[in-house]
């Protein structure tokens, strides 16, 4: 379970036989840049959903405070995570099919500084929509060239209570992760290079959406300057 | 432009320090609503995952509920 809702950490079960080991995809907070000998992992729900696709028992957990940092931030959640993994498994083995099975439960916990929670609720899907959109970034640090997967969403989010829906405002554009301000951006779609950048590593991102932090989703492919055109998607 | 993943949760269940959970489908529709037909559609699922987070809230010492305010 990594930090923040949606960028928390995805649990699903791998591929080995019975019993199945647990795997665990973290989130990256924005300010730890992504090593160039590794790609990003994909989102808490599309990486349970990997799980699902694969006819495994899968479970995306969550925590909805993305300044969480430590492990400390998560035990209570990460606590109660286990129990709720622990009853699934006990009811939806991996080994037999379940009514389950193909399907994701996406658990979500409340802030680290809130008080545990009392209560668990089995609710509907939320009713915003997200709109894909990249966003280019220049990472300082790890000199690469990254296009985020970001986007914005769109209609308001009914509250169950009846609340009329609030459509979220405008989004600002999302900030570079470490690159001064007049850092050089990789192109949107091929083209010549940032003066300065020819060789540097270009990752395109595919698969989820990043909610304002920066926070890579999805699997992602290297590319390196000059390129006219970008890779398909992987999905 | 796809349905975000998020459960019904954000504006009511997180906000009043509740989990919640939802039951999401590969094309991430929606296996959960208010929506009768799909619920109907879905309701092995559902089921399941409501009898699930039942027995989880009960081993966690939680108390259960569903639909957040309103029916699921």
């Amino acid at each position: 379970m990594g930090g923040g809702r949606q960028r928390g950490g995805s649990l699903r079960w791998g591929r080995s036989a019975a019993p199945p080991a647990p795997l665990f995809f973290s989130s990256r907070r924005p300010d730890t840049p992504f090593p160039l000998s590794s790609l990003p992992p994909p989102g808490t729900v599309g990486a349970a959903r990997e799980g699902a696709l694969a006819a495994l028992p899968a479970v995306a957990l969550s925590l909805d405070d993305h300044k969480a940092k430590d492990g400390g931030d998560f035990l209570s959640a990460a606590a109660q995570g286990a129990a709720f993994v622990a009853a699934f498994l006990a009811a939806h083995p991996a080994t037999a099919p379940s009514p389950l099975t193909g399907r994701v439960l996406n658990l979500n916990f409340p802030a680290k500084d809130a008080a545990p929670a009392t209560r668990l609720v089995l609710a509907h899907q939320g009713g915003h929509c997200w709109r894909p959109g990249f966003d280019e970034r220049f990472v300082r640090t790890q000199q690469v060239g990254v296009e985020w997967a970001g986007g914005g969403r769109r209609g308001g989010h009914k509250g169950e209570d009846g609340a009329a829906a609030t459509p979220p405002p405008p989004r600002a554009p999302l900030p570079s992760q470490g690159d001064p301000p007049n850092s050089p951006r990789g192109p949107a779609d091929g083209g010549a290079p940032p003066p300065g950048t020819a060789g540097v590593r270009y990752f395109w991102n595919v698969g989820g959406g990043s909610r304002g932090e920066g926070v890579a989703r999805g699997a992602a492919r290297a590319r390196s300057f000059p390129s006219t055109a970008r890779p398909p998607p992987l999905l | 432009m796809f349905r975000d993943d998020d459960a019904g949760s954000d504006t009511w269940c997180l906000a009043r320090g509740f989990a919640a959970v939802t039951v999401l489908g590969l094309a991430q529709q929606l296996l959960t609503p208010s929506d009768a037909a799909a619920l109907a559609a879905n309701a092995d699922a559902v089921r399941a995952a409501t009898e699930l987070a039942r027995a989880a809230a009960a081993s966690l010492g939680l108390e259960f509920g569903v639909g957040g305010g309103g029916a699921v």
